[in-house]
């Protein structure tokens, strides 16, 4: 049986024109681990992450906190979240796109997809392999377009 | 979570996301003036622990130490209380570097004079060359340059035969 995808926004974020940030959820995968870990969070390190999401979401650059790989052709639209909690370095990955590029071409998804630990200065290309290859993954971008409808306005007669 | 931000979730949330941009703003000073956190911890009089525990846990932050980090970076600090027409916090807090950079376009005006009056700077930024030429006269060129009025400009042309 094929694998089922959801996409769910991240609640309690600003909402905005510009940028959104959502979890790739599948019952089937449990690499498919951002949302379970991202409720696991509590006290100090969800604030930190949430001020870092919200810092995205409006705009604001910091690599310490968020960056993509816009130089690496295999990687352009993967993007990645990090924090650090117990002298642990933990990264959630994900990848962008655009659901509504007609009704708003200025709009940046990004869809978390996966965490994990990080004690290598270079990054594990298992995790942007595994983000890159959901984002061209017919059912996720399914997923993506029904949490993210492009509609658009009925014009009035 | 309701559809408010979760910074509404209570007093304590609301004050480590603006006390995280005020860490933002302290580490952009420290590297700026070359300082780092040994060194900002004696500038301030207590331990490299306890700068650690400030700048690690933003919600720590208490108004004496937050006057007390920036005035050890040549920094000042100002409280503001605004209306974003936002009141159900749906949106969350308007981030503190949105407020500096607004403060320097407006030409970093100190007092309500000078807030008031709209700088130089602002004027020679909008100045446009307006390209083209009037129809007909060759050799002409078109600018927009302030009148009295801060709020209006007035065309003219330069040259032409």
């Amino acid at each position: 049986m094929p694998a089922s995808y959801s996409v769910v926004r991240v609640a309690g974020t600003r909402p905005s024109e510009r940028r959104a940030i959502a979890l790739l959820v599948c019952d089937e995968d449990p690499e498919l681990d951002a949302k379970e870990v991202l409720d696991s969070l509590g006290g100090k390190a969800e604030r930190e992450v949430r001020t870092r999401f919200d810092h995205w979401i409006e705009g604001g650059h910091n690599d310490r906190w968020f960056h993509g790989w816009p130089n690496d052709r295999r990687y352009k639209e993967c993007f990645v979240f990090k924090w650090k909690e117990k002298r642990i370095n933990h990264r959630l990955y994900g990848f962008l796109c655009n659901p509504r590029p007609t009704t708003n071409p200025r709009l940046r998804l990004c869809v978390l997809v996966s965490h994990a630990t990080k004690s290598e200065w270079e990054t594990d290309p298992s995790e942007l392999n595994g983000a890159e290859g959901l984002r061209t993954k017919a059912p996720v971008k399914a997923a993506v377009a029904s949490a993210f409808p492009d509609k658009k306005k009925e014009l009035l007669h | 979570m309701s559809s408010k931000h979760w910074t509404d979730r209570s007093a304590q949330d609301f004050l480590y996301r603006i006390g995280s941009d005020f860490v933002s703003q302290i580490e952009k000073a420290m590297e700026k003036n070359g300082v780092n956190q040994a060194e900002l911890a004696k500038k301030v009089g207590v331990s490299e622990g306890r700068i650690s525990q400030l700048l690690n846990n933003p919600g720590n932050f208490t108004l004496r130490s937050v006057v007390q980090v920036a005035r050890a970076l040549g920094n000042k600090v100002s409280i503001i209380a605004y209306d974003d027409g936002d009141p159900g916090n749906r949106n969350g807090p308007v981030n503190a570097l949105i407020f500096e950079l607004c403060w320097e376009r407006a030409g970093r005006p100190t007092d309500f004079f000078a807030a008031e009056e709209r700088p130089q700077s602002a004027y020679n930024a909008e100045w446009q060359d307006l390209g083209g030429e009037i129809h007909g006269v060759a050799g002409t060129t078109l600018r927009a340059v302030p009148g009295d009025d801060p709020d209006n400009y007035v065309v003219v042309y330069d040259g032409g035969t």
